[in-house]
């Protein structure tokens, strides 16, 4: 044992990122009691915490519905004609504005940029789920399918 | 035309198990590096081969390998940058969804050379099928002796961890993703001192883009002369161009260094789509300077593009037809890079989003006489003295829109709508 | 240290190794722009303002010159019209980006990024102003946070961080949404702020402002007074910032030791802040039950009187420890002359502790603390300070030995009650060089740690009161037998604080006398009251915690017919002689 162990404190640190995703699935979203869970799991000061949190788009600082849909609004997704129309489409199908989430908790819209997916564009992420060559059928069906199950 | 060597396995069912990858020749590059050659002749194997970092930056990569200190007794790390974020980029998800051994042998034989014992994959949170794969690669690559104690009977070991990023193109810069690894915002670190000197947790790491890697087996395999023989002067070895925009055939296309751009578009890809006529070309990347059909025989290499003011970058070539309105794509970049600023430095936090402004208001119909002048300003700013290059990246488009495109920043002040 | 060569401006100038380049620049008078550098804070290149052109091995660059080391050979270039055009520039984008009306700012003039506008000759600014709608934080009770002026230098950041160890603010969000916080994003009046107003210290424009002190003067308008903090033994140095005769804040002394800048709440607000009392302006004297305005004569005459009429052992006499050497001494002398042996502090006894001398700047090499009987997080707190940088900073440990669980236990690696010491002995082993502060409450444990850690430990006293070691050297630290003094004299300074049973001792005795800059908490057990100074119009010196010989001067001048210390005791014992 050290008296002394600034390594170990590095260590501890970089376990950071995973305890946040952790932290975000089980309470649903990252609240303040999940931040402060996570800040003394970790020994972190609390500020260190909601610093490293608010500073990633992956994680959820306000409430979020079952599904997070993030669709591409990236350059090459845009050029497809991608994009703005199924943003468009989702804002109307689902009457919400982007970074809003629908009353019955379903659905939260946002958009996001580059997926790596340039080839396949439009494309968009629901959850851990990447759709890709999109057309605003299947947009619909896929929103169809989720909302039913 | 090259024999497909980075895509060899693509397509090819279940080569993300090691079962079909060896049965394909995996490994065997592990093998001979490991029992064959002493690390430091692997060193110099890459240094021969001439490759280049392929995350975008193109630094030598066996010079890099060679900066890590030799001393076995300082511990050292491998890390590989799988934080692939760079618009019209999509070669490093591929590689590493459809073929992870290949990247995760290039990385064991990395380790081995610079003698690091611990290996990290920095992965981007979107990817969490490349992520998945790749576990189990790891998983499998334990469980045939390739990873832990005593690889294949050396005293070589070597273990790999998976760090998950949340969302910050930034973290792709090195010292920013070795601070994500860490656990903190992703913010670059002060250079000097540089990641071969203090990186992770104040250890010499190497850091090496996943397509960089996928190279290195077969450099050993096949020998650095094989892979210096392709390719240009100062740019060696197959490239992975991903092609995407306005083409017939978006997707993946691996081809020697130097190949003309022409050839790419056309040759390849299918040409523009719809027979639509070619207006502009991102030939790197978002990050870099796009092109005009004049520029189109350009070969794509490191030491080329700059010559027609551009950069070879990632190799990511966005193609736009005549139905691309200029000032609307510059748009979607300049909000891009407006939302990835990481904030430290007031150049990058306020020029992007002020960039992002003036060509709202632009596109909008409500620019203002001058607008243009104002964005060339804020480019001079900032270009070659923000914290990071992320800075200097965020002015690209945009100046080089307006050397080639003017007419239709004017068009837009001036008639308020678009010209296409 | 080895020395290197430079060429800067065209001029060969020296530097040490180790330097970077706006260091070697500053040591040679050069002046180089800067607004996030802050000499003692770390170097975080973020700002932009103090980019230089460097040419080193052919090549060319243009660099920060705050995080860039310098190197033999260097060629840099620190002016120019393209630099100073960049400059220029990137103040302007500093300008735009949040709400910065000087014209109602109270920073207007002592504003480093105004000054910085100034230099550059800034009268319009060429990029669109954002407009952003900002909070402006006013939850706390010292200080206020307006978002609208904050540059992002991140100063309070690093400041809190680095300097007093507390880790409250941070940076949230990113891009040119980015702004300070605290702990999980909550009004910083509920946060983990400890209102040590260090963050306050080193902001350099008006987003943090003292209440109290805001719009009361600009730098070309006030005196700063060097001067040594009384509300406690560490002895802060302190910068008292007075205007017209009045005092506007207390500021820490960057040079000073052995704050080096810093201080607390104790001594930087609530002096000013929390001090209700009314001032005693004129000697006061009870007649017929009630305490009424007399002459200086009248009272002072009275309290000879009465020194002279008691028998010697039943006079009692009590100083605070607030007192300065000078005056200490002067009353010892009073009363040992007088033959009075029934001498003691206010309070209380204080034990001579077995350290002469020590420096709290060795804290800052310790890789272990052992708190025995003294709360940091309430007194001593600069001292606390140093035990939260090395915890927080270092990852060294904390093992607090302690029967009440005090303000530093959520820090502490174990706390352990005064029966369990030997624990904290075994603990020890581990460290190479730990250190035992202790405070008043400490007892049979601490010996225990002497004894077993004697050959590997430092040991810090916390004394108790301000000069406790000055009321020692004038031999008042023994106890006091309040039964017995039938007649008391009490040196109270502006003491706020007496122990209830001294109170009620006091009002058994058959005269009191108190030489008090405040009327309360006197007025019910007083005779006399012989109005006196307050900390900030004092003359002399103290002896700190350390064994520190330091200076206390004077800022403002005494009010009313208010005197100075010395003067009453000189006046008594000129009285008492006869």
């Amino acid at each position: 044992m050290q008296a002394v162990d600034e390594k170990l404190q590095l260590a501890e640190r970089s376990k950071l990122l995973d305890a946040l995703y952790a932290a975000q699935k089980r309470y649903g979203y990252l609240t303040k009691e999940a931040l402060r869970d996570v800040a003394e799991e970790l020994g972190l000061p609390l500020k260190d915490v909601y610093s490293t949190a608010s500073f990633y788009s992956l994680y959820h600082m306000k409430p979020t519905g079952q599904y997070v849909i993030q669709v591409c609004e990236g350059l090459v997704c845009s050029l497809r004609g991608g994009a703005e129309r199924l943003v468009d489409y989702l804002r109307k199908k689902l009457d919400i504005d982007v970074g809003e989430t629908t009353p019955d908790g379903k659905f939260t819209l946002q958009t996001v940029q580059c997926l790596a997916a340039c080839d396949a564009s439009p494309a968009m992420r629901v959850n851990d789920d990447l759709y890709e060559n999109l057309t605003l059928d299947e947009v619909d069906a896929i929103i169809d399918m989720l909302a039913g199950g | 035309m090259l024999e497909k060597v980075l895509l060899k396995n693509m397509g090819v069912r279940h080569v993300e198990h090691i079962d079909i990858y060896m049965a394909r020749g995996g490994y065997q590059a592990v093998r001979k590096a490991l029992l064959e050659f002493e690390p430091q002749e692997i060193i110099e194997m890459v240094k021969k081969s001439g490759l280049r970092g392929r995350g975008g930056a193109g630094f030598p990569t066996g010079l890099k390998w060679d900066f890590m200190p030799k001393d076995p007794n300082v511990t050292k790390y491998l890390c590989i940058n799988f934080d692939e974020g760079e618009t019209g980029t999509f070669k490093d998800r591929y590689l590493v969804e459809e073929d992870p051994h290949q990247v995760l042998e290039g990385a064991i034989i990395a380790a081995y050379a610079v003698g690091a014992r611990k290996a990290y994959m920095y992965t981007r949170g979107e990817f969490p099928l490349g992520m998945k794969r790749w576990i189990k690669a790891v998983a499998e690559a334990y469980g045939r002796g390739f990873l832990g104690e005593n690889i294949l009977g050396t005293d070589f070991s070597l273990d790999v961890y998976v760090h998950r990023g949340a969302g910050a193109y930034i973290c792709g810069e090195e010292t920013a993703l070795m601070e994500s690894l860490e656990g903190k915002r992703g913010e670059p670190r002060v250079k000097p001192p540089f990641p071969t000197q203090v990186g992770l947790f104040g250890q010499p790491t190497l850091i090496n883009n996943v397509e960089t890697l996928a190279c290195v087996p077969h450099i050993v395999l096949r020998g650095p002369e094989w892979f210096a023989s392709i390719g240009t002067e100062q740019s060696k070895g197959p490239k992975i161009f991903c092609v995407s925009g306005h083409v017939k055939r978006p997707g993946n296309y691996e081809l020697p260094m130097g190949t003309p751009l022409r050839e790419i578009i056309y040759g390849h890809a299918g040409g523009v789509r719809d027979g639509r006529k070619l207006k502009a070309v991102i030939p790197g990347g978002a990050s870099t300077p796009m092109l005009t059909p004049e520029q189109l025989d350009v070969p794509m290499a490191f030491e080329t593009l700059p010559k027609v003011g551009s950069m070879l970058g990632t190799g990511a070539v966005i193609v736009m037809d005549e139905s691309t309105c200029i000032v609307n794509a510059v748009l979607h970049l300049a909000r891009f890079f407006a939302h990835e600023s990481c904030g430290k430095c007031t150049l990058c936090r306020v020029g992007t989003s002020t960039m992002l402004r003036i060509l709202e208001r632009i596109e909008a119909g409500e620019g203002r006489d001058g607008d243009i002048d104002l964005l060339l300003d804020i480019c001079e700013t900032m270009y070659g003295k923000t914290f990071c290059p992320l800075g200097d990246a965020a002015t690209n488009p945009v100046t080089s829109s307006i050397k080639y495109f003017r007419e239709e920043y004017e068009y837009h002040i001036e008639e308020k709508r678009c010209m296409v | 240290m080895a020395e290197i060569t430079l060429n800067i401006d065209g001029r060969e100038v020296k530097g040490e190794r180790g330097d970077t380049i706006l260091q070697v620049c500053q040591k040679n008078g050069i002046d180089v722009p800067t607004l996030c550098h802050f000499a003692e804070l770390s170097n975080i290149g973020s700002c932009r303002v103090c980019i230089v052109e460097i040419e080193e091995r052919g090549r060319t660059r243009i660099d920060t010159s705050c995080t860039t080391p310098a190197a033999e050979g260097m060629v840099v270039r620190t002016n120019g019209e393209k630099l100073n055009a960049f400059r220029k520039a990137a103040i302007e984008l500093l300008l735009s980006e949040r709400n910065h009306f000087c014209m109602y700012c109270e920073m207007s003039g002592d504003c480093e990024l105004q000054s910085l506008a100034y230099r550059f000759g800034i009268d319009h600014v060429r990029y669109p102003y954002f407009y952003p709608k900002l909070p402006v934080d006013s939850s706390r009770k010292y200080f206020i946070m307006d978002h609208n002026r904050c540059v992002l230098c991140r100063r309070c950041v690093r400041a809190c961080a680095e300097l007093v160890g507390n880790h409250t603010l941070g940076v949230m969000e990113r891009g040119i949404g980015t702004m300070i916080h605290a702990d999980l994003n909550v009004p910083f009046g509920e946060s983990s702020c400890v209102s040590c107003g260090t963050c306050l210290s080193v902001c350099p424009t008006g987003a943090l402002v003292d209440r109290r002190s805001a719009y009361m003067g600009r730098e070309i308008q006030v005196e700063r007074v060097k001067s040594t903090c009384l509300f406690c033994s560490v002895g802060c140095g302190t910068e008292i910032v007075v205007r017209d005769d009045y005092i506007l804040r207390v500021e820490g002394d960057w040079d000073a030791e052995p704050n080096r800048g810093l201080l607390c709440v104790a001594g930087r607000f609530e002096p000013l802040y929390d001090e209700t009392r009314e001032r005693a302006l004129k000697p006061l004297v009870r007649r017929d039950g009630r305490l009424e305005e007399a002459s200086w004569e009248e009272a002072l005459d009275l309290v000879a009187e009465k020194l002279r009429g008691f028998d010697k052992k039943a006079i009692g006499a009590l100083a605070s420890t607030r007192a300065t050497n000078e005056t200490l001494r002067l009353f010892a002398d009073l009363f040992k002359e007088m033959g009075v042996e029934n001498l003691g502090c206010l309070e209380g006894p204080i034990a001579e502790p077995r350290e002469r001398e020590f420096s709290l700047a060795d804290l800052d090499e310790a890789d272990m603390f052992i708190v025995v009987g003294e709360d940091l997080a309430e007194d001593h707190q600069v001292a606390g300070f140093f035990v939260k940088r090395g915890v927080n900073n270092r990852g060294a440990r904390l093992v607090i030995v302690d029967e009440k669980e005090t303000g530093f236990a959520p820090l502490a690696y174990r706390w352990l009650k005064p029966d369990e010491v030997e624990e904290a002995v075994r603990l020890c082993a581990a460290a190479a060089r730990p250190a035992v502060i202790y405070g008043a409450r400490a007892g049979e444990e601490l010996e225990v740690l002497r004894r077993e850690l004697a050959d590997k430990a430092r040991f810090f006293w916390m004394a108790p009161g301000t000069n406790a070691r000055g009321a020692l050297a004038a031999g008042l630290g023994g106890p006091f037998d309040a039964e017995a003094a039938r007649c008391v004299y009490i040196l109270a300074c502006d003491e706020g604080k007496v122990c209830q049973e001294l109170m009620a001792q006091l009002k058994e005795a058959d005269f009191v006398a108190v030489q008090s800059s405040y009327i309360e908490p006197w007025a019910e057990v007083a005779d006399v009251i012989l109005p006196t100074v307050i900390w900030a119009e004092k003359e002399g010196s103290i002896t700190n915690l350390e064994g520190r010989t330091l200076k206390v001067a004077r800022a403002v001048e005494p009010p009313g017919e208010v005197k100075v210390e010395g003067e009453i005791l000189r006046a008594i014992r000129l009285g008492v002689r006869g």
